[in-house]
């Protein structure tokens, strides 16, 4: 039986398979967004509230799990109106690395660290982030993004460009770091 | 091309969704520009690396322990309530019901009929700007030449958050080659600028509504005079429903004995609807 008839059905049930196939891809996808566990799970934990009760607005004409992600979006959409103020703090202004010229072999391998990409990732202040992880971590194209943030394909591009700038100058940042602790 | 015109095709580049001409005028400039070809070549490699570092194994993370507990807790306890008691409580609680009695020109031959509300700074969408296209834009209009709709003063009371807009007209106009979907959407259109509407006027207590919209739908042919005009009822009764939050909504609308649903968000130009 399909997830939706389910829940029609019966919630609890449905409850359960939600969970079970959306849970963790849904979390993750939070989790970046939040960058904490306890936000993370409350708008996963809203997400599937949301869905649950508004099952009979789910038309099929997407997939469940694009309807799912877009309520999840829209409900970090709206945490994020919210809190303008903790956002507007946000300035560009990011310690100098000394040598804008790290060693090229240095730098690749901060490229290639996984882990220091995910780490820049996080640094990054949320509108950018969130562009970044829709395009990197979900492999969404710049329409769908726009789509899924409500902006224009224009801004989506301008976003990904600074992201990606920003990107760029944390991972030689990180570079300067592990070089000045040598 | 020049170096910045196949540079801000990057980000297409990555997407494969450039046109043929497109491509292959950006083909014949990388083919040709040993900077171009090297700062394309770093991002398809950035990219790749970058995909990959977010989708390695180790960095997908799983749902907290406890959270399925939790979680199936809370949907337990909100379904224990007898259905009709909770569906009861949850109307209490926060539905806005809307009412208001729309208007759908139809088979308009001579007489314009321009009509616009503007309720606190919100504004109708433009039917004549609805398309077949998934997502059609309304626009600001002026009153001009048209039938303002008096403003809506709102009381709200405080011991029930069950608010009635006292009846206005939304309206929107249709034209005698529109096909019935076109028809539908204008009705839709017009539903869901009450629902906006009222959602504006109610939202100082909280972020979400859901919200009914009730009305009747008219057809009305105008003529040059007062007197050569004429309205049919063509139904009556719930057009629409669904949920507001924040600026956005969400609804299935049923009108001519068909359901579906759509989404509406508002920005300082006015509606943006989108059909699904």
């Amino acid at each position: 039986m399909e997830i939706a008839e389910e829940i029609k059905l019966s919630p609890e049930e449905g409850a359960k398979r939600l969970i079970a196939e959306y849970g963790d891809r849904l979390y993750d996808v939070a989790f970046r967004l939040c960058q904490s566990e306890d936000g993370a799970e409350d708008l996963l934990s809203r997400t599937f509230v949301r869905a649950i009760e508004r099952i009979a607005l789910f038309s099929g004409g997407s997939t469940l799990y694009t309807w799912l992600y877009s309520i999840l979006v829209n409900f970090w959409r709206m945490d994020l109106r919210s809190r303008k103020a903790e956002i507007a703090t946000f300035t560009d202004t990011l310690p100098e690395c000394p040598d804008d010229h790290p060693d090229p072999a240095e730098a690749f391998a901060a490229k290639s660290n996984a882990e220091m990409i995910r780490a820049a990732v996080v640094r990054l202040p949320v509108h950018y982030r969130a562009v970044t992880v829709f395009r990197y971590f979900e492999d969404m194209s710049v329409p769908e993004i726009a789509h899924i943030l409500k902006i224009p394909e224009g801004t989506v591009k301008f976003r990904l460009n600074k992201a990606k700038k920003m990107m760029r100058r944390f991972l030689a940042q990180t570079v300067c770091a592990s070089r000045a602790s040598k | 091309m020049n170096c910045m015109e196949a540079q801000s095709l990057v980000e297409d580049a990555l997407d494969d969704s450039l046109t043929e001409s497109r491509k292959r005028a950006l083909d014949l400039h990388l083919s040709r520009c040993d900077d171009c070809r090297a700062f394309f070549a770093s991002e398809r490699d950035e990219h790749r690396r970058w995909f990959q570092a977010m989708n390695g194994h180790e960095a997908l993370r799983r749902v907290p322990d406890g959270f399925s507990e939790r979680f199936l807790s809370e949907i337990a306890k909100r379904h224990a309530v007898p259905q009709r008691k909770w569906a009861l409580v949850r109307a209490l609680r926060q539905i806005a019901a809307v009412l208001a009695a729309m208007l759908l020109f139809a088979g308009l031959s001579y007489a314009a009929v321009t009509a616009v509300e503007e309720m606190r700074g919100m504004s109708a969408a433009n039917g004549d700007d609805l398309t077949e296209d998934q997502e059609s834009e309304g626009v600001n209009r002026d009153a001009e030449g048209g039938e303002t709709v008096e403003r809506v003063v709102l009381n709200v009371p405080d011991s029930l958050d069950t608010y009635q807009l006292p009846t206005a007209k939304y309206q929107h106009e249709t034209n005698q080659g529109d096909s019935k979907s076109m028809t539908r959407r204008k009705a839709a259109a017009a539903a869901l600028t009450a629902a906006m509407a009222a959602a504006s006027l109610v939202r100082a207590n909280g972020d979400e509504y859901q919200f009914i919209v009730s009305g009747e739908l008219v057809a009305a042919t105008e003529g040059c005079s007062s007197d050569s005009s004429s309205t049919t009822s063509l139904e009556s009764g719930p057009l629409a429903d669904g949920f507001v939050y924040g600026d956005e909504l969400e609804a299935r609308y049923r009108t001519m004995g068909e359901s579906d649903t759509c989404s509406l968000r508002s920005d300082k130009a006015g509606f943006i609807i989108s059909f699904r």
